[in-house]
């Protein structure tokens, strides 16, 4: 278990691009370098981040993976703030800070069910992004930069993966064909036809 | 000895490497799925015996389709002592990630960079530094001219391929799950390298894994789990992102794009995909395709029997009176006209037919097909890559059944399966409707046949899809650029498909026709005649002679012709027209084209979809063809 401190420092780590020293770290949490130092230690211990000789705190990928769900999380609940309980924008952000530590798995997701009923469990609810949808609804011509995978069926999923559709890929929509018939897409230097239910599978952010 | 497999995507021309390599033909053409089963051969080179398997293609070890299965299982249970790497020079990432998975797997692999010619027309590909990179031989080919292949047989028949030393780092957190599956098992004999194999472990691929003990099993599904929950994303998912994330940096390091315009092809490529430009190319091209094999082949046939008269004459007959009297001159009479038969009315078409298959093949416009048509297809519980085993069916349906393959569940084979034996003519029944109905009645008649297996197909293909169990389909299929076919590969690939019926059907028929003449003669068949009579003369306004030509059509659709034009007692073959019916010819060529496949695919059929299904299709179709002639009987006479 992470405490919230830790959470929130990886966090920090996690939305800056480059290391950070403690001194930067604190003031991003608005805390003294002294209350940090141990959780960095401790997070150090579990593998999430490394401080490098010079001082500077890099993170590690595992603790980037662990930062992206945090921050879907937070996220989420800013979503679920905002557009469910309507609440004022600067709330948002503060009241998501302080439940998000809180907040069971079963929560996260029965929430993350409510305002995205597509997406399942506690895979990263785009909600507030309105940039991610399904690669099937873009436009024709649209790029999009594939996010994840929606799909709870091992087969398809291996499917997709094994023709390069993974996430972090740049894909095109070329064509759309009538009758329900396929999409034409381009990855990278190769071009195919999916079926559109296979396509609706793979969620991407529009670029 | 080596043994060597080549494995790569489907379409990079493993195919057409392995005919160079062993001089052996297989059929290789410009889509993915040609081939579905295995085939080998072997060479010397330098003194060395190296044996080469021509593997499917395949997208990943995963084995997500049959034919992908036939290529993964032979990696994993013959573990071949050196695997070439077929990877599409002007593709490479994708071509990366499946080398990544093979050289995890400690092959001994060198890499065949094809498509080598246009690649260099796009980019500046460094085969150095992806040497140095992936610590493998590189070798550029352009399996098209035989380029390069000189030196990737040197290399197979030397002691030069090693396995790789290249692996890919993965997600730290990946890296220290695998870290301590390998520690867990150090002491087992895995039957893989371990980093490889426990990597398969961890995808949760059941190939590579099946000697790994129970308690490691259970510990890699609880990695798994563990590794979603935390990282909202499978573990397989995030393999495939950094194994991409991989290739893309190495070809972004050894690859520089070039600055160019489209191509012509390129633009063409648009144009028939768009489905605006690509319908109405689609209509064109099938039109183009029917008219020209009716027309060509009548040509043909034209031509080739002028030559025939010419040459050989009343000869044979001739022959067969100066040894046997009036009994020999009978028996030879059977030949000569089984001859005439097949040279006018059969190869004509089935020539053609082929010469164009083997054009669209390579063209790559049949992948085109099946993204237009896709659509109507799901309408029978199929996608669109149905079309090509149904293409290919329409020169023989032993192949189109095994072309099956690469469609995808049980359903929607066996659907696939029932349409290709019921209503799609294999060449021999097309030259019984083209070459009888088409040559004495009028193309409008053969025409009409065509358009009621049509109708068939999509009944048949409707009815299976609503009494079936639902699946649902689904297409995921490359897109080859448009190419010039190449005069060669379709000759060769054109004499691979009908050097059988020449080898085989050939022969078999003239025996046939001589032992027929000789019943005949002798009065023995009209036992079997005369009691089916109620069926041919009564219900189908046939002659009676004519249910021999259904029983040895059983045998090959080829010999129910040849033995029309004997038992009828024509004398040529141009007689034929005057001794049947126009409405006669044409419930003739109706039940044949409906009936009851041939042996040959009844035993394809056994072989892939069982024996119960066999003989379920076998009687529907013998039923069906009886009603179909039965009622086309009834309106003529009307």
């Amino acid at each position: 278990m992470v405490s919230n401190l830790g959470e929130d420092c990886i966090m920090a780590l996690g939305r800056s691009k480059a290391a950070m020293s403690m001194e930067d770290i604190a003031s991003a949490m608005e805390l003294d370098e002294g209350t940090i130092r141990v959780t960095v230690t401790t997070l150090e211990d579990k593998g999430y981040l490394r401080v490098r000789p010079d001082g500077m705190v890099h993170i590690t990928n595992r603790g980037r993976r662990f930062a992206e769900v945090l921050m879907r999380r937070h996220q989420l609940l800013e979503s679920f703030l905002g557009q469910v309980l309507d609440l004022d924008t600067d709330e948002v952000h503060h009241e998501a800070c302080s439940l998000e530590h809180k907040l069971s798995d079963e929560s996260v997701d029965r929430i993350s069910r409510m305002i995205c009923p597509k997406g399942r469990g506690t895979r990263p609810c785009w909600a507030g992004d309105a940039e991610v949808t399904p690669l099937s609804e873009l436009d024709q011509g649209g790029r999009g930069e594939i996010v994840f995978l929606r799909c709870e069926d091992k087969a398809r999923i291996s499917r997709l993966v094994s023709m390069g559709l993974v996430p972090g890929r740049e894909v095109v929509l070329e064509n759309e064909y009538a009758l329900g018939g396929p999409l034409l897409i381009r990855v990278g230097d190769c071009r195919m036809a999916l079926s559109r239910e296979l396509v609706g599978l793979v969620m991407v952010r529009r670029i | 000895m080596v043994n060597v497999a080549l494995i790569g995507h489907p379409n990079v021309g493993k195919s057409l490497i392995f005919t160079r390599f062993t001089g052996v033909g297989v059929i290789s053409s410009n889509y993915g799925g040609t081939t579905v089963e295995f085939r080998e051969g072997t060479v010397v080179r330098n003194g060395t015996r190296v044996c080469i398997h021509d593997l499917p293609g395949t997208y990943s070890l995963a084995g997500n389709s049959e034919d992908e299965l036939v290529a993964v299982q032979m990696l994993a249970e013959d573990r071949p002592d050196c695997v070439v790497l077929v990877a599409d020079a002007t593709r490479l990432e994708q071509s990366l990630v499946l080398l990544f998975e093979v050289l995890e797997l400690g092959y001994r692999t060198v890499v065949a960079l094809n498509f080598m010619d246009l690649a260099r027309q796009r980019s500046e590909v460094d085969v150095a530094c992806l040497e140095a990179s992936l610590g493998v031989r590189v070798v550029p080919t352009v399996a098209r001219t035989g380029e390069g292949i000189d030196r990737l047989a040197d290399l197979l028949a030397s002691d030069e391929t090693v396995p790789s030393d290249f692996f890919v780092h993965y997600d730290s957190h990946i890296e220290s799950f695998i870290h301590e599956v390998k520690r867990s098992v150090a002491r087992t004999d895995i039957g893989h390298p371990a980093r490889g194999a426990v990597i398969k472990l961890l995808e949760g691929n059941p190939l590579f894994t099946e000697r790994f003990p129970d308690h490691v099993l259970e510990r890699a599904g609880a990695m798994r789990r563990e590794f979603e929950e935390e990282h909202g994303e499978s573990m397989d998912v995030h393999i495939g992102r950094d194994r991409y994330g991989e290739a893309h940096t190495i070809t972004r390091r050894c690859v520089v794009g070039l600055k160019r315009k489209l191509s012509r092809s390129e633009r063409l490529s648009d144009i028939t995909l768009r489905p605006a430009t690509g319908l109405p190319i689609l209509m064109v091209v099938l039109c183009g395709v029917f008219l020209s094999i009716i027309y060509l082949g009548g040509l043909l046939d034209t031509v080739i029997m002028d030559i025939y008269s010419q040459l050989v004459g009343d000869a044979i007959p001739a022959f067969g009176h100066r040894i046997g009297g009036e009994f020999g001159e009978a028996a030879m009479r059977g030949v000569d006209l089984s001859i005439q038969a097949i040279l006018s009315l059969v190869i004509p078409y089935i020539l053609v037919f082929y010469l164009m298959l083997g054009m669209l093949e390579d063209s790559g416009y049949l992948p085109r097909m099946v993204v237009l048509l896709d659509g109507v297809m799901h309408r029978m519980g199929l996608h669109g890559g149905a079309i090509i085993p149904m293409i290919v069916g329409l020169g023989c349906n032993v192949p189109g059944i095994l072309a099956t393959r690469a469609v995808g569940s049980h359903r929607e084979r066996l659907i696939l399966g029932t349409l290709i034996v019921m209503a799609v003519p294999c060449s021999a029944q097309s030259a019984i409707i083209i070459g009888t109905v088409g040559n004495f009645v009028g193309i409008g008649h053969a025409l009409i046949i065509y358009l009621v297996l049509f109708v068939l197909l999509v009944m048949i293909g409707r009815m299976m899809h609503k009494w079936m169990v639902f699946e649902p389909t689904t297409l995921a299929i490359d897109i080859p650029e448009l190419s010039i076919p190449q005069v060669s590969n379709v000759a060769s690939k054109t004499w691979l498909r009908i050097k059988e019926f020449f080898l085989i059907a050939f022969p078999l028929l003239l025996v046939g026709s001589v032992i027929i003449e000789l019943m005949l003669f002798y009065d023995v068949l009209m036992p079997l005649v005369e009691p089916m009579s109620w069926f041919t003369v009564g219900l189908l306004g046939l002659p009676a002679v004519t249910i021999l030509a259904f029983i040895f059509g059983v045998l090959r659709k080829e010999m129910a012709l040849g033995l029309l034009v004997i038992l009828l007692g024509a004398t040529h073959i141009e007689e034929l027209a005057t001794l049947l019916t126009p409405s006669q010819f044409f419930v003739f060529a109706l039940v044949m084209a409906t009936y009851m496949p041939c042996l040959a695919t009844m035993a394809v059929m056994v072989k892939e979809y069982g024996t119960r299904d066999t003989l379920v299709v076998s009687v529907c179709s013998i039923t069906l063809a009886a009603l179909l002639g039965i009622l086309a009987n009834m309106l003529l006479s009307i």
